[in-house]
């Protein structure tokens, strides 16, 4: 065998669905005309400079080379942010539109080595596009008066979050395939738009900028993802054609790569789960306790600060922790088909409890139950702490210290709201499990319109049913008799839901065919 | 007895308002050739796909190569190789990359999977489009490539799902001297299809569906011969046919077809008949030149199950 063929398949195995592409993609004519593509592009953009720079003094001022490093430059991010995604989006869509799926199901490869194979493998023609204009875009940089390794750092970090983008847009096709064609219409733009509009996207674009407050960069180190700020302003350059956000952009991808693990793990156990397999529980329990910990440890960080630093944090962890529970919640619950299987060993064994456990019991059951003690473990700590029986409490009178109050109230009513909010998609799903797109309008409707539309009313007890109340609550706006109200309201409310949810799950079992009882 | 390499217990699978499977049950052993038939909705893909764990079932057990399908679903696949009823292929690959790439994914050795894919290619006379992409081969060939595909990892098991369905007669017969290959090579395949006549070619075994339940399950002779009414033997006597007719005539459990010449057909119950009948004619002195039982097939005994003779 040809050492050429041994070296193939090496790195083919192990990530066999890229290579599928890479097969696909790098034809021989292909790549010599992206040689040749590259090559000419070279050359004009080099005619281009030497003729500009000695006929004109450059369109912004800094001589053509850099104007040229700019527009490639966005040409780039445009195929790692949008062209990536997209063909890593596509790449999944295809198998279920195609049928081609039945083969990626009953393979023994793994979901995480398929998705990795996917995500890589997907945008084979984007290399091909970028390595084409590499060699003038390293020609330009040269030429022009920026920090090549400046430069070159932030490029790795743009396509790191490329690939971050990507395996978002997959975990998201995953999900708009579960729709119809119809409703995937209605999914798409509130994906998008709850992705362009989440509340916070708007501060962290303000964040970004060079003059942001120093708390937010302590808190969540944005300084390696404005590279390319820097690369283009700290030599007090201007920026042709461009605002300033644009390159400001990967600033906020910090904030999203909080989601992005989450959703690496979450598109997997899809994928698992769309290969008719079990889903392991682990990343789910993970996940809770993470998000325990995370909280717990920012207010605890963030105490002792001023205020002013103390609301701004909490409202942007809590909105990112809020999101990924919202998503966790959405991908989790299950329609009484799915439901049935796990009744019926229920049935034949006659388990109660331990049945919520098994590997095939609805996953979001175990996440209710988590949720559900957190809540108790929670509330447990803060009352035995406020009457000193694990600790001396720091005011004997919640509400002479508001701020302590909150910070536990905060992290009650953020396990009240979520778990009120887990039982009622839950519990539409079993009673009508053809509409998910109702999951997706409950999102929007709970999560960004209604905080949105009272906002302007932080104290009205239309907030208290909305996940804004728990950043109320935490930042200290919410005091009082209200903010205790909050959990107290949304815990009366999930135990209403939970009878429901319950009422529906005995009723499919007892509807169960009796010979197999 | 060998060990069963398919097996299924109480498998239960519903879709909304259709309960697809219904507390089925089957034993397979190893190296036999088992064809499933039934009518359209019967429930054959859902049990294929079932066991090939593309679907889970929503009670029951089942398993491969004694692998459970829920528990052990890697371990199933890995030792087994699944066609399919209906497919897409990914049409910009070369048929040679097609294969390598499922060799890939299944972990079949570096070393030699190039020769391999060059061996499936040749099994099923695909040589000459070892490098045409996939979207220019005929409907024939895709089958057939996806067969090889299926071998790739040199699978213990083979589900099949309707193989030969919509090839032209050429395609078919090629496919078929494929699938004759498999029992002889002792693979454990289990094969659906609507072409009955051809299954009888190649089983061991059959199992007839309908309506989410296996009807009927064995060894096709045994089946045969276990459901069948009666027997029709057909004799050629060298001369004097009316004659043989009259000795034949009042012989208990035989009843003589209409006709008449050289050729007599009669129906009977038991084996003995037969001989007895043979006693007969050469005892008289008539000179037979053949003496044959004409054999059911699949295909009567599907018809069977299908007007309900059989239960």
């Amino acid at each position: 065998m040809e050492a050429k063929h041994k070296i193939k398949l090496a790195w083919a195995a192990a990530l066999p669905e890229a290579w599928r592409s890479f097969s696909v993609a790098f034809r021989p004519w292909r790549m010599t005309g992206a040689a040749a593509i590259s090559v000419v592009l070279c050359l004009l953009l080099l005619a281009f400079i030497a003729v500009t720079d000695k006929f004109s003094r450059g369109f912004s001022g800094h001589g053509a080379a850099y104007d040229v490093v700019f527009i490639l430059t966005i040409y780039h991010l445009g195929i790692l942010w949008l062209y990536f995604p997209a063909q890593a989006a596509a790449s999944i869509a295809r198998e279920w539109r195609d049928k081609t799926w039945v083969f990626q199901q009953t393979t023994p490869q793994g979901s995480l080595r398929l998705l990795l194979g996917k995500v890589i493998g997907a945008p084979a023609d984007g290399y091909i596009a970028l390595a084409a204009s590499w060699p003038a875009l390293l020609v330009c940089l040269i030429l022009s008066p920026l920090s090549a390794s400046e430069f070159l750092l932030a490029y790795a970090v743009a396509v790191l979050f490329g690939f971050a983008f990507s395996f978002m847009a997959f975990y998201f096709a995953i999900q708009v395939g579960q729709v119809s064609r119809k409703e995937q219409v209605f999914v798409i733009p509130v994906t998008i738009l709850g992705m362009l509009f989440f509340p916070f996207a708007m501060v962290l674009e303000d964040l970004a900028k060079p003059n942001a407050p120093a708390v937010f960069s302590s808190i969540i180190n944005l300084n390696p993802f404005t590279l390319f700020a820097s690369v283009f302003t700290d030599k007090h350059f201007s920026v042709p054609f461009f605002s300033w956000d644009f390159p400001l952009f990967p600033a906020m991808a910090v904030f999203y790569a909080v989601w992005l693990g989450w959703f690496l793990i979450a598109a997997s156990a899809q994928i698992t789960q769309r290969m008719s397999r079990y889903s392991s529980r682990l990343p789910l329990v993970g996940l809770l306790v993470w998000l325990v910990f995370l909280v717990e440890g920012a207010t605890a960080g963030i105490r002792g600060k001023n205020a002013v630093m103390q609301e701004g944090a909490l409202v942007i962890l809590t909105s990112i922790l809020l999101f990924t529970l919202y998503v966790v919640m959405i991908v989790h619950s299950r329609p009484l088909g799915e439901i049935r299987p796990w009744l019926y060993h229920w049935k034949e064994k006659s388990g109660v409890l331990g049945y919520f456990f098994r590997t095939d019991s609805p996953v979001i059951f175990t996440f209710i139950v988590l949720q559900s003690v957190a809540i108790v473990f929670i509330a447990g700590d803060f009352m035995l702490r406020q009457l000193g029986v694990l600790a001396p409490g720091p005011a004997q009178n919640p509400l002479n210290d508001a701020r302590e109050w909150n910070e536990a109230l905060m992290l009650v009513s953020f396990f009240a709201v979520t778990l009120r909010d887990c039982l009622l998609i839950q519990f539409w799903r079993l009673y009508k499990d053809k509409k998910d797109w109702v999951l997706a309008l409950i999102y929007f409707v709970a999560f960004i319109a209604v905080p949105g539309l009272f906002a302007a009313a932080a104290n009205d007890w239309v907030i208290e049913l909305t996940p804004l109340d728990v950043i109320l609550v935490g930042s200290g706006a919410v005091k009082g008799g209200v903010a205790i109200a909050s959990p107290v309201i949304n815990l009366i409310i999930a135990a209403g839901l939970a009878v429901l949810t319950w009422r529906l799950i005995v009723k499919a079992y007892r509807g169960l065919p009796p010979e197999l009882s | 007895m060998a060990s069963l390499m398919a097996q299924a217990r109480k498998l239960r699978k519903e879709y909304p308002g259709v309960v697809a499977l219904k507390s089925l049950d089957l034993a397979v052993p190893a190296g036999e050739v088992f064809g499933l038939v039934g009518p359209n909705g019967a429930g054959k893909t859902t049990l294929l796909n079932v066991l090939a764990t593309a679907i889970r079932p929503d009670y029951g057990r089942a398993s491969i190569a004694g692998f459970d399908i829920e528990k052990e679903p890697r371990e199933v696949r890995r030792r087994l190789g699944y066609m399919p009823d209906f497919f897409n292929l990914y049409d910009e690959m070369t048929a040679a990359d097609f294969i390598t790439y499922f060799g890939l994914v299944f972990g079949v050795e570096q070393a030699v999977l190039p020769g391999r894919v060059d061996a499936l290619l040749k099994e099923v006379n695909l040589e000459a489009k070892r490098d045409a992409k996939i979207g220019e081969l005929s409907r024939g060939m895709r089958q057939r490539l996806v067969f090889a595909k299926t071998l790739v990892h040199d699978p213990d098991v083979l589900l099949l799902d309707e193989p030969l369905a919509g090839l032209d007669p050429l395609a078919r017969m090629e496919m078929r001297e494929i699938l004759r290959g498999l029992g002889s090579k002792g693979k454990t395949v289990i094969i659906s299809s609507h072409i009955l006549t051809e299954l009888s070619d190649f089983c061991s075994m059959v199992g007839i569906m309908e309506k989410g339940e296996m009807k009927l399950c064995g060894r096709i002779d045994e089946t045969l011969e276990r459901f069948r009414a009666d027997r029709l033997v057909t004799v050629e006597v060298l001369q004097n046919g009316d004659q043989a007719r009259e000795l034949l005539k009042p012989l208990t459990d035989l009843v003589l077809e209409p006709g008449t010449g050289a050729v007599i057909k009669f129906r009977c119950h038991e084996r003995e008949t037969i001989a007895a009948a043979n006693a007969a004619l050469v005892a008289a002195g008539l000179r037979v030149v053949s003496l044959s039982e004409e054999k059911g097939d699949i295909e009567d005994l599907y018809f069977k199950v299908a007007m309900h003779e059989v239960s």
